[in-house]
């Protein structure tokens, strides 16, 4: 059984909602590209912060953390699912993709493009990048992650120069 | 944190760069990158480059965000949070806990003598200790309210702070501190008062989910609350207990507080057979929680 938390814990909870539930929530779908499951993994992460009360004192960092698990262990449990449905292509989905409303926009057009070369990174190089970009230290974005604190400046990089590579060229030509 | 050097001699590697430029370096790290700047064209121009691509790179993911949820979508995470707020104050390990609680219903049944087969066909039951909500509160407005009027009274009475309109200070109970401001999905609490020797708990539906809490304890007056995941269910007290005004799609917990001066508790959902616990006054604390949801919560 986990440790009650203490009424300046729970007091906290409901303070740390109204604080970073947007920030997450934002961080998650630019992590994702799916509003319903960023929308679940920052209610996870805010529930798992009252059953299991974390000793570390950064509770941002923490949540992020946590939320970014439950986003990859859905992916995960997701792609089993996908592979089964491939399996058995009897019981596959049928349909078109569903349609952007604004697809024929530029704008739409270049989100998908963002959106493309974002999910091409590795799941770390995605992860530091939009950690990096909520305002977390590299010692955070390493404990998120399960790196070195050394090594996430390096995967930064990596990550910047990738994306810079595939999307500036598009990104000049759709201004 | 220490400074790498570049595989390429006399040049900073890319990591470090963005470890200056984020500002992740030591003193020492620091000025050492910003001599070598100082000093070298190429990495400088390299340097440039990088915060040119760490702008572009804050201005596509902008592209990517979407409004923040609206306002129901957050009540409801708040909602479960608050739900899950519950649970670990009143003691629940967590969400696994809810399983076993109907295989603690029949130990209780057996220990308490409740009527098995009747008691807790459709709800599971625990019984729990640990800190309860508003508990402090209420053992306050207890002990105040130990006088000769606080035994049951013939009229069901709202708390004075459960709704606004109420008289002011007319009722024999003392008014409770005012919270400030609820948190989502909360009610206040409701004060009733039976004159028989029961209490009648009327659920008006069962709900997609959610829990009942009832404590059975030494008290001098019943209430009730709606603690987590409250979107429009309201308590409205009646001559003999508790109505709940809920509806199938509900995901609301709540908490029933009763003295155990009463000898029973009869719960009723919609139009089910009732529920009857029969009180021991020798069980002077008892905490039953029973889902409310036709799955089992």
């Amino acid at each position: 059984m986990s440790a009650t938390p203490s009424p300046d814990q729970r007091l906290n909870v409901t303070q740390l909602f109204q604080e970073h539930y947007d920030a997450l929530y934002r961080y998650l779908v630019r992590l994702t590209g799916d509003p319903d499951l960023a929308a679940d993994a920052a209610q996870e992460a805010f529930v798992r912060l009252v059953e299991r009360p974390p000793q570390d004192r950064h509770l941002r960092a923490w949540l992020f953390a946590v939320a970014t698990n439950v986003v990859r262990d859905t992916a995960r449990a997701r792609a089993r699912w996908l592979k089964l449905l491939s399996a058995a292509p009897d019981r596959a989905p049928v349909g078109d993709q569903p349609a952007l409303p604004d697809a024929a926009a530029e704008s739409g057009e270049r989100r998908k493009m963002v959106r493309a070369a974002l999910d091409r990174l590795s799941w770390k190089e995605k992860t530091v990048l939009l950690m990096r970009e909520e305002g977390f230290a590299h010692h955070e974005i390493a404990a998120a992650v399960g790196t070195t604190t050394g090594s996430v400046g390096t995967m930064l990089a990596r990550a910047l120069n990738k994306l810079s590579n595939e999307l500036a060229p598009t990104s000049e030509s759709l201004r | 944190m220490n400074l790498t050097l570049g595989s390429r001699p006399q040049h900073l590697e890319d990591g470090d760069l963005v470890r200056y430029m984020d500002r992740q370096l030591d003193r020492a790290g620091n000025r050492r990158v910003e001599l070598h700047l100082t000093a070298c064209a190429e990495c400088a121009a390299r340097a440039e480059a990088m915060q040119a691509r760490s702008r572009q790179m804050s201005a596509w993911l902008a592209d990517l965000d979407v409004p923040a949820p609206d306002d129901e979508k957050r009540a409801l995470a708040m909602a479960a949070v608050e739900r899950a707020r519950f649970r670990a104050r009143a003691g629940w390990g967590g969400r696994p806990a809810l399983a076993a609680a109907a295989m603690v219903a029949m130990l209780l049944t057996v220990a308490f003598g409740t009527a098995p087969g009747r008691a807790w066909v459709n709800g599971a039951v625990e019984r729990l200790g640990g800190v309860f909500p508003g508990q402090a509160e209420q053992e306050q407005a207890a002990s105040r309210a130990a006088s000769p009027q606080a035994g049951p009274a013939a009229a069901a009475v709202p708390t004075a702070d459960a709704e606004p309109s109420a008289a002011p200070a007319a009722t024999a109970a003392p008014r409770r501190p005012t919270r400030p401001v609820l948190p989502p999905g909360m009610s206040e609490a409701v004060q009733f008062n039976p004159a028989g020797n029961y209490v009648l708990l009327k659920f008006e539906s069962r709900q997609r989910m959610g829990w009942a809490t009832i404590r059975i304890r030494d008290i001098s007056s019943a209430s009730g609350q709606v603690v987590a995941g409250r979107r429009s269910e309201t308590l409205v007290p009646t001559s003999d207990g508790l109505l709940v005004r809920n509806a199938a799609t509900s995901r609301a917990d709540y908490t029933v507080e009763v003295p155990n001066r009463y000898r029973f508790v009869r719960v009723q959902i919609g139009d089910e057979p009732e529920t009857t616990i029969a009180v021991s006054r020798a069980r002077r604390d008892w905490l039953w929680t029973m889902s409310l949801s036709d799955g089992g919560g």
